[in-house]
């Protein structure tokens, strides 16, 4: 046997990484669920109270408001990232003159750090010296005028439209690898059956690009349980807390009010939270392509 | 053979990254620390003790641009260096949020700065934790040194008959006014909330913001905690504090009414909710709004603002249905500078170099650098002239400080738990916002003293 092949050669190469992960990734988790029995000003020693700090999260009013903000945030951007990000892989896949610079254009605001992409949008969407609003008022639209930011209901729409804008080149991105690693002959083979564009792109793209969704979908879903600058930046949260998101409240929670204990109970109940939508997505796919198999 | 041979030699060269990472974070940790703008350091081995006859000690500043956001404590410990060759002050600043983060953290690995700002909360915490040093047997064995100060500065972090910090500075709270716009409505400065009221509407009539206010940031809510006075908060925050009496009382009521009401009448900008208090410090140098929501320590900024001229202070407004006196002002002590307990402890030289230092900064040369040169209000006796003509918004303010509205001992907000504060800004501004009535902001506090469990924390 080769000694690479070998088990203790295996572990010895995975051991940095496995340690790198448990330190970095994993005792942090346990730490924060420790800390979430506690009460804990960040100060001195932490007092444990069992789970006071669950108790009084359910009857949190903001942590509710959180919540259901951030699942306004990830259904609005699942629903229009996933199919803007395949049709416009599907538009960039053949080459065209100028189609670097486009891909380039798309993906530009992905690398722009997101608490500069919340700073550039706060100049576009705050009520009064906003862009958009500003527009509106010089084509006497004035009374076309809204509160994206700052109000008590359309922030977090606003929140999942700047997420789109700014993640849009990425996902575009996968899919374009995704859908270049369908071989072309399946078409060929389509096209000579007289199938068209479109029960192509239904017939063999869609299917074959199955595995690319469900990796789109579970990074969309982790990835709005994450959202924290953009939120920071545009509203700080505010006003009282009506466009926080789980993240942005327990970080208020934790390091604005110095309320550690309830605050690591906040981060305990979103990573459950991400943790039961990601294994109930990824089941429900498992089975379904396993019926499909069958 | 040779395959094993560059296994081994990657597999060696992996680890040795891992192990260069290590040193590398360390020597640009070393090398953040020696720059301002950034880390807390630790008050032993990196600031080191001495080098030869020099003694080091680290200064945590709550500003993350020390030289322009607090040019007067800046000048004095550059002074204070000047003449004294043998001490060197590392000072490292961080915005007000991040500095009081490091701050927690240094204090669950010990490893303090040596002389820092805190919180209140946060200091009470500390001492209790027995990580503050008690300056009370180097502070009151001098008389002139205490005499210095003026009346009430000391009892910031007095307890049980110890010392366990000194205000950075005084809570000088109040509303500054552009008199120019004033002039250009034809309107008198305010005295009753009627008068403002009634300016509010001039000022709204003429396309002018009434009072730059941003409430994204909700602690800027500093002259309405001065309202909040003017209706007997500390008539009642005792009672409150050790679960007797309760936030939703009438007198409260009644100032939270007050709030709606002039958010109502559009005191405040219509993008209040999505600015800060930066943002709103330019509508008001922009020449935009009236009036602006601050205190003391922005006087400096604006005596070198085009503005000098017009702006003007005052302590807000009085109120007909107050409770009490109405003629109060903000002359209290702020948050504290404290020294770490450890170095106290275990480095005695460099602890009397610190005590050297603070003798130094609230005595009369650095009374002198803060008052005369940059224009702040000291927390000591100042006997000086003002140059009214070069920095005129100064020597208004120092009228304001020297005249007879009363002043309680201590800002409301310092009154409350460290992590409470926050809750009871956000029930003023939710009220601004509209996200409250003024009984369900009362209620919240209520639920919020319940729920956070304050009550003679």
């Amino acid at each position: 046997m080769h000694w690479l092949s070998k088990k203790s050669t295996k572990i010895i190469m995975i051991m940095p990484a496995v340690i790198l992960f448990t330190v970095f990734f994993l005792a942090p988790i346990f730490i924060s669920v420790y800390y979430s029995f506690t009460d804990f000003s960040g100060i001195g020693a932490a007092k444990f109270i069992g789970f006071k700090n669950y108790q009084v999260l359910l009857k949190d009013k903001f942590f509710f408001i959180a919540l259901k903000n951030t699942f306004i945030i990830l259904i609005g951007i699942t629903i229009t990232i996933l199919p803007l990000s395949f049709i416009v892989a599907l538009l960039l896949e053949k080459p065209f003159r100028g189609s670097g610079v486009v891909q380039s254009m798309i993906f530009a605001p992905n690398v722009i750090a997101p608490i500069l992409v919340g700073l550039i949008w706060l100049f576009i969407l705050d009520p009064k010296m906003g862009m958009i609003n500003a527009i509106l008022r010089s084509i006497g639209l004035s009374d076309y005028q809204q509160q994206w930011i700052g109000g008590k209901t359309l922030t977090p729409y606003s929140v999942a439209f700047v997420y789109l804008w700014q993640v849009l080149g990425f996902y575009t991105t996968i899919n374009m690898a995704g859908l270049r690693s369908i071989p072309a002959d399946i078409y060929e083979a389509a096209e000579i059956d007289g199938a068209n564009y479109f029960q192509r792109i239904r017939k063999i793209t869609i299917p074959m690009m199955k595995n690319t969704i469900v990796i789109n979908t579970i990074l969309i879903i982790t990835g709005g349980f994450k959202i924290f600058e953009t939120v920071k930046q545009l509203t700080n949260g505010g006003p009282n807390h009506m466009s926080d998101v789980l993240v942005t409240y327990m970080y208020d929670t934790t390091f604005t009010s110095s309320r550690y204990g309830y605050g690591m109970a906040v981060a305990t109940v979103s990573f459950v939270l991400c943790l039961i939508f990601s294994i109930i997505y990824l089941v429900n796919v498992g089975k379904s392509l396993e019926q499909k198999e069958g | 053979m040779v395959k094993r041979i560059m296994g081994l030699i990657l597999t060696g060269t992996m680890i040795m990254s891992l192990l260069a990472c290590g040193k590398a974070d360390t020597d640009t940790a070393k090398t953040t620390q020696s720059d301002s703008n950034s880390s807390i350091s630790s008050s032993s081995e990196d600031a080191s003790n001495s080098e030869g006859d020099v003694i080091t000690f680290t200064f945590a500043e709550h500003v993350a641009d020390i030289e322009n956001q607090a040019p007067q404590v800046y000048a004095v410990v550059q002074e204070f260096m000047k003449q004294n060759p043998d001490i060197k002050i590392e000072m490292t600043g961080a915005a007000q949020d991040e500095h009081t983060q490091k701050i927690k953290l240094a204090s669950q690995s010990d490893s303090l700065p040596d002389l820092f700002y805190s919180l209140k909360g946060d200091a009470d915490a500390l001492a209790e934790a027995g990580m503050l040093a008690d300056l009370s047997e180097d502070i009151l064995n001098d008389q002139e040194f205490v005499d210095g100060f003026l009346p009430g500065m000391l009892s910031v972090m007095e307890k049980d008959g110890a010392i366990y910090g000194l205000p950075a500075e005084i809570f000088c709270n109040g509303i500054w006014y552009n008199k120019a716009l004033f002039d250009q409505c034809g309107l008198e400065i305010p005295v009753t909330y009627e008068d403002l009221m009634n300016c509010v509407k001039v000022f709204n009539e003429n396309g002018i913001v009434p009072m730059a206010r941003g409430t994204k940031d909700v602690w800027s809510s500093w002259s309405l905690m001065t309202m909040h006075c003017r209706y007997g908060f500390f008539d009642h925050i005792d009672g409150i504090l050790s679960g007797t009496d309760k936030w939703l009382n009438d007198d409260y009521l009644r100032f939270y009414e007050k709030l709606q009401d002039m958010a109502e009448q559009g005191t405040f900008p219509d993008n209040a909710s999505s600015i800060g208090y930066w943002e709103a410090t330019e509508m008001f140098l922009g020449g935009q709004a009236a009036m602006f929501d601050s205190g003391a320590w922005d006087t400096k900024k604006f005596d070198e603002s085009d503005l000098k001229d017009s702006i003007g202070f005052w302590w807000g407004p009085t109120f007909e249905d107050g409770v009490g006196n109405q003629e109060i002002s903000m002359k209290a002590p702020s948050h504290p500078y404290c020294v770490s307990a450890k170095t106290k402890k275990e480095d005695p030289e460099k602890y009397q170099a610190i005590i050297k230092f603070l003798k130094f900064y609230y005595g009369p040369e650095g009374t002198e650098i803060i008052a005369a040169e940059n224009q702040s209000v000291p927390v000591t006796r100042y006997e000086g002239e003002i140059d009214a003509d070069k920095y005129p918004v100064f020597a208004r303010v120092i009228e304001r400080m020297n005249d007879d509205w009363e002043s309680p001992d201590t800002c409301p907000n310092m009154k409350l738990p460290g992590q409470f504060e926050t809750t009871y800004f956000e029930s003023m501004v939710g009220v601004i916002n509209g996200i409250y009535t003024p009984e369900e902001a009362l209620q919240f506090l209520d639920d919020q003293t319940e729920a956070q469990g304050i009550i003679n924390k």
